[in-house]
């Protein structure tokens, strides 16, 4: 299945507004994304989705969430927070496909790049990038 | 009033803790656990009035927790916070004695108007 950009991005953008943090939509880039995490969706529709951000950005995302200062944050934190907005980017995601798919539990995700046939989206906020790829 | 929240997720624990107090509850006695096994537990140790629970957990899922605790005798009032949402989940939840169900992302006026009835003491 493909989703639109229109579901794509107000999928990002309604979890990142739960974490306080407001994402505008990039045409290009990627760089500098290291942090990642990934959910795997199985039954009728079969796929995988991720979410990327710098680490500047996770910090960011830990910080609002949680309302801990900077120095509070380990990395445990940032994964949990990044997992968490990769879990309800996914069921935003879910909404729109047919019913009985089930989530996988959020895990952390390695190596960025080299998704073929998959379906990005590029965000910023603050200049901190995070990008959203289906799969 | 004692709360449950369980979550997986620490930071999702805290953001509902945090909503919890934007939306007017400030005087909750606010307990936490990891996923429905230590929930089973906290249970019986805390005696919550009111549970918020995730869905998607690992070692015991929030609808298990729930079938678990109904099964058990335990009628205390019961809730979902989850991501996914769909039709057959929400009926799923009801038959098995949940009495809510907020989907996240969910905002400070949605803990409000579905819990106001829950947690007034």
């Amino acid at each position: 299945m493909t989703f639109t950009p229109h579901i794509a991005q107000y999928a990002v953008r309604s979890a990142c507004e739960m974490f306080g943090i407001v994402v505008q939509e990039d045409s290009e880039g990627g760089a500098g994304v290291e942090l990642g995490a990934a959910v795997q969706v199985s039954g009728a529709w079969e796929g995988r989705v991720e979410l990327w951000c710098t680490r500047r950005f996770g910090l960011k995302l830990a910080m609002e969430a949680t309302g801990l200062p900077i120095a509070d944050i380990d990395d445990a934190l940032v994964t949990d927070a990044l997992c968490e907005l990769t879990n309800i980017t996914s069921g935003a995601l879910k909404s729109m496909l047919p019913s009985g798919c089930t989530m996988s539990v959020p895990v952390a995700a390695n190596e960025f790049g080299g998704h073929v046939s998959s379906q990005v989206y590029r965000f910023r906020s603050n200049g901190e990038m995070v990008v959203l790829v289906i799969q | 009033m004692r709360v449950l929240i369980v979550d997986d997720s620490r930071t999702m624990r805290m953001i509902v803790k945090r909503t919890l107090r934007h939306a007017g509850f400030e005087e909750l006695e606010i307990a936490e656990a990891g996923d429905g096994r230590e929930a089973l537990s906290m249970v019986a140790s805390f005696a919550p009035q009111a549970i918020l629970s995730d869905w998607n957990m690992p070692e015991l899922s929030g609808l298990d927790f729930l079938l678990e605790l109904r099964a058990g005798g335990d009628d205390t009032t019961f809730g979902f916070v989850t991501s996914e949402a769909s039709v057959e989940m929400v009926q799923r939840a009801t038959s098995a004695g949940a009495q809510f169900f907020i989907t996240k992302p969910f905002t400070v006026d949605t803990f409000r108007q579905v819990l106001n009835q829950f947690l007034s003491e």
